[in-house]
């Protein structure tokens, strides 16, 4: 199997502003953190909120200003899934237009092209035409998250990371979500790179699964392993919360 | 206090920054020898009086002068009348101060218990009325303010007679009588400004949790906008009213000249036009003092109002 | 709450048929007016208020109603300008200060603080007496050049917000360059800011050539705006002349309200 990233000894901290009476405190988010990630497969994210998961998401697609080692990209054009569909979607704008927009930016396709592509890219994630036209206050958060994901997939990229994409779903809406991403997943080959504090959620996706604790990798495993013989005491204690 | 020493060190910089900046530019519009002597001077009649007021020296050494004389009250001597700008200034500066301090404490008296009241009877009919009526008013510019009170109080009525101005010297109840009908033109649509932002600014106080716990503990409505409300709420009205005191001292400039009131807007004008350097250099400086003045009394007065802004 | 949106929405309604309709009127007078507002009638001079001449007539038998189509027109036109040039310049400075940050944006917002602490009437008539050119484009200049700072800074306190939605992080994901990002994507969101404080500007332009022309440091002796007409009938209050000063300063109320109205309406409509 291709390596479709890699994430190699990778450590970041920020500084507390110090006051008048506070010295600076070195505040250390990621810690020596290390994992391959390859071609087709899901690998899911976990650890509770201040375990760093968020942080490599965003060394990951570059924004984060400052850190520690090396993380190689085997694919052009990462995408992200947000949590909340709510401000992942410009408000100001229609459905078609923000599909549109990645089209022309990459900008290799002629008008009807671009249109074709947002058509069926709508279709897939199940949503008809005729939501071109409609602006994100006019839908749904399981529609929204669904543009959220034709957005992302539209410039056909290798590998996705969805930063906890069904945790503001209510749980019938996250199935359908769940299940879309695993179809898309099959029709494109993707990868994923899954964040998720939420073990169950997991399961239905990756298929293989990185514990973060503090800022440290405790756990990596396959799903199978993770939950049938959990080794670090935190994993246990996740996967028991889960039943 | 070492919040107040850093405030005033910010505005005596900012002041001196800007007194340069306008000293160069007021130097670069208007050469003085070409004033005084006209285009058709002998070069060396020019020479002369260049040496003579010492413009043969660097902009720098005359600027530190300038400054010198300005903080130990020498205001410099006029190029057309060749004589001090202080004996020029002297009554008109009173004048616009007067009228100044007039018009701001008229909006004062008259913007905050309107803008209270309002908001005590927030939708009732005397607030509808109060927010139209507001509307209205700070639609109307103070010079047209000017010109009706003129048509009403001068010519209709006949309390004063307009362009017959009255010294303080002469009679301080008349000179009072006449000033009052520019004050009320300019503090009129910045009165009307300040009760609207009173009035918003009360309401959305009122709107926060700690005063709808103290009135669901059984304070009236009113009693917490008095006791909570009321002086957080001043807090955003304080810095405007310095903005508002700025903007009466720019609205005196054109009020004065409606109601011929010998004040340092017509002089600062005509001077301008005459190209007489040294007062149009003092009456801006001595704006520029008031302008930062208001500005830091307004910013020491909002952190002794709040001291979560001493940051 | 319910009567305070009403009330709201009811500025919001009568400050738009107010500025349509004194806009209309105005935009009227560029082609056609009832009488020439030049032409001298030495047979009804100083003439009131009637049904052939709703304004009145001046000293010089000048139909007052034309001329006030007439100079209200001077007065839009760089209302206009002005507003265009200066919500232009200073939401193109608020964006780049809010957008990109950094030492830029400290220098260029503490330029705008010290501008903004001096009253802009005050700084516009010092500078245009200095400057010693009257005419419409003079006033034009310095009014959009003052009016920088206010439209600056409601553009960066906005930028600053919108830059930081998820939305906009995905679009620099998709490779969407700043510019792009600035005008495609955080423009059309700042717009609900923004379009009330158009509207201001187009209440302080007015306003602002109204009390220059007056004092007479404004547009040229030649071109007629409401401000310097207001000067002139003010010459004639004494003799008699009120309505003339009364309705030159009523078509400026009416074009100052009409435009705070609605600026007031649209900013309670957004919320």
């Amino acid at each position: 199997m291709n390596k479709i990233l890699e994430v190699k000894n990778v450590s970041a901290s920020y500084t507390t502003q110090g006051g008048a009476f506070a010295r600076e405190k070195v505040q250390i988010v990621l810690h020596n953190v290390s994992f391959d990630l390859y071609e087709g497969e899901a690998l899911g994210l976990v650890g509770e909120s201040g375990s760093g998961k968020t942080t490599i998401a965003r060394a990951i697609l570059g924004f984060l200003p400052k850190y520690e080692g090396e993380i190689i990209h085997y694919s052009k054009r990462p995408q992200l899934i947000f949590q909340d569909p709510y401000t992942a979607l410009n408000p100001a704008r229609t459905v078609g237009w923000i599909l549109e927009e990645p089209l022309k930016i990459y900008g290799k396709f002629d008008k009807a092209e671009r249109r074709r592509r947002i058509v069926e890219m709508l279709e897939n994630v199940g949503l008809s035409e005729e939501y071109m036209t409609r602006r994100p206050s006019e839908l749904s958060g399981g529609q929204r998250q669904r543009v959220s994901i034709a957005a992302a997939l539209i410039v056909r990229p290798k590998l996705v990371i969805a930063d906890e994409p069904v945790s503001a779903l209510d749980v019938t809406i996250q199935a359908q979500i769940l299940q879309l991403l695993n179809e898309m997943r099959e029709k494109y080959g993707l990868s994923y790179l899954f964040i998720s504090h939420d073990m169950n959620v997991v399961y239905q996706l990756c298929d293989r699964v990185i514990v973060m604790k503090k800022g440290v990798i405790v756990e990596d495993n396959t799903i199978d392993e993770i939950f049938d013989h959990p080794q670090h005491p935190y994993t246990r204690e996740l996967v028991e919360a889960s039943r | 206090m070492q919040y107040v020493l850093k405030k005033l060190a910010a505005a005596v910089t900012t002041l001196l920054v800007l007194s340069f900046l306008s000293f160069a530019a007021f130097e670069m519009i208007g050469d003085p020898v070409t004033t005084i002597l006209g285009t058709n001077a002998t070069p060396e009649a020019v020479a002369e009086l260049r040496a003579e007021m010492g413009l043969d020296r660097s902009l720098f050494v005359r600027y530190f002068e300038w400054l010198g004389h300005f903080v130990t009250g020498d205001l410099g001597t006029s190029y057309i009348y060749r004589m001090p700008v202080r004996q020029m200034l002297g009554e008109k500066l009173v004048n616009t101060l007067v009228l100044t301090l007039m018009g701001f404490v008229l909006a004062v008296l008259v913007s905050i218990p309107l803008g209270a009241l309002s908001a005590r009877n927030e939708g009732r009919g005397l607030d509808r009325f109060l927010t139209v009526f507001n509307q209205i008013v700070m639609a109307i510019p103070s010079f047209f303010i000017a010109i009706l009170l003129m048509v009403i109080f001068g010519l209709l009525i006949r309390i004063f007679t307009p362009g017959n101005f009255v010294s303080y010297k002469d009679s301080l109840g008349g000179y009072l009588l006449y000033m009052i009908f520019p004050a009320i033109s300019i503090a009129l649509p910045r009165a009307a400004m300040t009760e609207k932002m009173l009035r918003t600014s009360i309401l959305e106080e009122m709107q926060k949790n700690y005063v709808r716990t103290s009135y669901a503990r059984g304070m009236s409505r009113a009693g917490a906008m008095k006791t909570h409300a009321l002086k957080n709420a001043m807090l955003p009205v304080i810095t405007f009213l310095a903005a508002n005191a700025a903007e009466m001292l720019a609205g005196c400039i054109v009020i004065e000249q409606i109601f011929s009131v010998p004040g340092i807007g017509r002089l600062l004008m005509v001077s301008i036009g005459q190209r007489d350097v040294p007062v149009v250099e003092a009456i801006v400086m001595i704006l520029a003092v008031w302008v930062m003045l208001v500005h830091f009394i307004s910013e020491i007065l909002s952190e002794t109002f709040d001291p979560r802004m001493r940051s | 709450m319910a009567d305070k949106k009403q009330q709201n929405t009811w500025f919001f309604k009568v400050g738009l048929v107010l500025t349509v309709f004194m806009v209309t009127i105005i935009l009227i007078g560029q082609f056609w007016t009832p009488y020439d507002p030049s032409a001298q009638n030495a047979a009804e001079k100083a003439l009131g208020p009637s049904l052939a001449h709703i304004m009145g007539t001046d000293y010089l038998g000048r139909d007052i109603f034309s001329r006030v189509m007439d100079g209200a027109g001077t007065t839009l036109f760089i209302a206009f300008f002005v507003v265009l040039l200066g919500s232009a310049a200073g939401i193109l400075v608020g964006a780049l200060t809010g957008y990109l940050g950094g030492i830029v944006d400290t220098v260029l917002m503490k330029i705008c603080d010290s501008i903004t602490a001096f009253p802009s009437i005050l700084l516009a008539m010092i500078i245009l007496k200095v400057l010693d050119r009257p005419g419409k484009w003079t006033v034009i200049w310095v009014l959009a050049i003052l009016f920088i700072p206010s439209f600056a800074r409601v553009s960066r306190t906005e930028y600053v917000r919108i830059k930081k939605q998820n939305y906009i992080s995905l679009a620099r994901l998709e490779g969407a360059s700043p510019a792009r990002i600035m005008a495609l994507h955080i423009l059309p969101n700042a717009f609900p800011v923004l379009l009330p404080a158009i509207t201001i500007g187009f209440n302080n332009a007015v306003l602002a050539e109204a009390s220059m022309s007056f004092l007479g440091v404004g547009v040229s002796a030649t071109e007629a705006s409401l401000g310097r007409m207001l000067s002139d009938a003010q010459n004639y209050l004494v003799t008699g002349l009120p309505w003339y000063a009364l309705c030159v300063g009523g078509t400026i109320v009416l074009l100052i309200l009409g435009f705070s109205l609605l600026a007031e309406g649209l900013q309670q409509r957004r919320k």
